[in-house]
């Protein structure tokens, strides 16, 4: 039964792959320019485009597009290919169709941390003053990180073998004693409710620095992840199958939960907590092209980074010229069409 | 004949002061007699008016920090007792005060309203987000509550003369720029907050969206380096812990140093706390004065 099932899932879906890829790739192709020119102030054409990817890029215009469009962008479409494929090897591990990387109290970590931090709490009981001037990616990262590793620890981990059905229960129990912590940190902090924004997920502030800090881990992830795509194949067909045929079903949970909480930390990091990528877009795929990994993954990471590119430039025509956090972009898209998929049935493993 | 004219007036006055008044606010309005004497104020911006008018409150929602009261108002303060958070006030304190008038913000205590007029007659006006000329308008207000319009009127007239005498120094052609910066980032204070309106007043230009309808716009460094204003008035949050995070960044972007406020080395710090939070006549003069001693 559990084979049949499995086997149903590795069988592409409606679009077959090549189709899905091809509409994944023209959704990027034509929301990178859109993104890099939409939404300004200054008038942004394809000239200035021009000019600035393969010009001297002197006018104001080409020098904008090059030092915040071009990094903001980037860092846009590596997030959501982080979040997204992030979101399919969690789905894949737990075999659980409604894991996402935030199941690890990720999220919930990094802002924790972070508003710790801000309100000057840490400080306070660690008497460390130079704690509340650090860089808010090492502060959020590492925020991500522990919180991840908490997960792993009380899910099984080290010492014991990951149970899936555990992991994601620590998950849940964990990220919302982080979330209680941080809301109480908002409530008797005003200050603190400057970390709003970030909380909600957001890209508009990041530049090149945060390119050159996100790409290492990004790409070491989803090298990993391209690794482990086999054997999560297997992993589909159930532990003794698994086990049966050489390998190790706890290891792999090992290695792909490491991956996980380094490709979706160092999402976080940069760009707080963005919401549902993690979750709609490994379905999304799933039902495009079907459950076989290798395929998978990088179809969602190829989705996972143009639904974000779009979100981006959504979140900036929203209320202009003011702001909107893009991880509320992709929440507005998200839920709906999450629901859309849930209702046609179509998610793959569900 | 003439001192029987003295005692009728004199009676009339006393009569007056006793019987009660109608005050229209954002709320239900209120009833009041005499002149309160146990105010409790939830807002920074309505301690302005209370004690230009000679009171000091007995409670006041300061966040908990008295820091981030304008120096030119504690040291006009008497004892008070913190009541709490402006966003979450504590009810019990406040009644324990037993206060015969409280000034409530209709913004952030629209949900105690209720619970506050069983505690006392309540005065609900907008503090958040809004203009200068609110907040002179709401002084009155407040005096009329406090019984003491007079007073609070020729305070008034002389905010007038001491704005219009900073105005003859501070006029120029250059555009100002008022904007905060916290950990979220940072945020331009727009045609309609209180800062850009005393700007305005002093007679200046100031560099906002004239379309923004909200008073405070989150800006990205895209959007700022458009507004890009001749000066730059910044007021960090964040100044005690070294400076907020992206504004260190936004230093080291390659187009910063073609700001104009850069370029022309007038980017200046102001305290984010008479700037934006002391939304008052106190707090807008300090902002004239502020303005007289930076744009040298």
């Amino acid at each position: 039964m559990k084979l049949a099932s499995a086997i149903k899932a590795g069988q592409p879906g409606q679009f077959g792959w090549f189709g899905s890829t091809g509409l994944a790739v023209l959704l990027l192709v034509v929301g990178i320019p859109a993104a890099l020119l939409g939404g300004s102030s200054f008038q942004l054409g394809l000239a200035e485009l021009n000019e600035a990817l393969f010009g001297d890029a002197r006018s104001l215009a080409a020098q904008l597009i090059l030092t915040v469009r071009l990094p903001r962008v980037l860092v846009a479409a590596l997030v959501g290919a982080a979040l997204a494929v992030a979101g399919a090897l969690m789905q894949g591990m737990t075999r659980n169709p409604l894991a996402s990387p935030g199941l690890f109290g990720i999220n919930a970590g990094a802002a924790c941390l972070l508003v710790l931090v801000q309100s000057g709490l840490l400080t306070g009981l660690t008497g460390l003053a130079g704690l509340s001037e650090l860089p808010l990616l090492l502060v959020t990262g590492s925020g991500a990180a522990l919180a991840g590793a908490l997960v792993l620890l009380l899910g099984g981990g080290w010492c014991r073998p990951i149970h899936p059905v555990r992991l994601v229960l620590a998950g849940v129990a964990v990220s919302a004693l982080l979330t209680a912590l941080t809301r109480t940190l908002l409530i008797v902090d005003e200050q603190a409710q400057q970390v709003l924004d970030w909380l909600a997920g957001s890209v508009a502030e990041t530049g090149w620095q945060q390119w050159h800090q996100l790409w290492p881990g990004v790409l070491l992830g989803l090298l990993a992840a391209l690794l482990l795509a086999q054997p999560l194949n297997l992993l589909a067909l159930g532990d003794e199958a698994s086990a049966g045929l050489g390998q190790s079903p706890q290891r792999l949970r090992l290695q792909v939960a490491l991956v996980v909480i380094l490709l979706a930390a160092s999402a976080v990091a940069v760009a707080g907590p963005v919401a549902f990528v993690g979750l709609l877009v490994p379905h999304l795929c799933r039902g495009l092209a079907g459950g076989d990994h290798r395929r998978l993954l990088p179809l969602a990471a190829l989705f996972g980074a143009a639904l974000m590119v779009w979100a981006d430039l959504i979140s900036r025509l929203l209320v202009f010229p003011s702001e909107t956090p893009v991880g509320i972009v992709t929440a507005l898209i998200g839920a709906p069409g999450f629901l859309w998929l849930t209702c046609r049935g179509r998610g793959g493993l569900v | 004949m003439f001192p029987r004219l003295l005692y009728g007036l004199l009676l009339t006055m006393i009569v007056g002061a006793a019987q009660a008044r109608q005050i229209a606010d954002a709320g239900e309005g209120l009833t009041i007699e005499g002149q309160p004497q146990r105010v409790v104020v939830l807002e920074y911006s309505f301690l302005d008016a209370v004690v230009l008018a000679g009171l000091s409150p007995v409670g006041i929602a300061d966040d908990n920090n008295p820091a981030r009261i304008l120096p030119a108002l504690r040291e006009r303060l008497a004892d008070y007792r913190s009541v709490g958070l402006r966003s979450q006030p504590s009810l019990e304190l406040i009644a324990s005060l037993q206060p015969d008038l409280i000034i409530a913000d209709l913004n952030r205590h629209q949900a105690v309203y209720p619970a506050l007029q069983q505690i006392a007659p309540t005065l609900l006006l907008p503090s958040r987000g809004i203009e200068y000329s609110t907040v002179l308008d709401e002084l009155l207000t407040i005096g009329q509550a406090l019984g003491r319009e007079a007073q609070l009127q020729a305070r008034l007239a002389e905010h007038e003369r001491i704005m219009d005498r900073y105005r003859e120094t501070l006029a120029r052609d250059e555009s100002l720029l008022f904007a905060v910066a916290g950990a979220g980032g940072m945020t331009v204070h727009g045609p309609k907050a209180f800062a850009s309106g005393v700007m305005r007043r002093l007679g200046l230009r100031t560099a906002t969206p004239e379309q923004a309808e909200q008073a405070y716009i989150k800006v990205s460094f895209e959007q700022f380096a458009y507004l890009n204003p001749d000066w730059l008035l910044l007021g960090d949050y964040q100044a005690a812990q070294g400076g907020a995070e992206f504004f260190l960044r936004w230093q080291r972007h390659p187009l910063w140093s073609h700001l104009s406020a850069v370029d022309k080395r007038q980017l200046r710090r102001v305290s984010p706390y008479s700037w934006s939070l002391a939304r008052g006549l106190l707090g807008a003069e300090q902002i004239a004065a502020d303005l007289q001693e930076q744009l040298r």
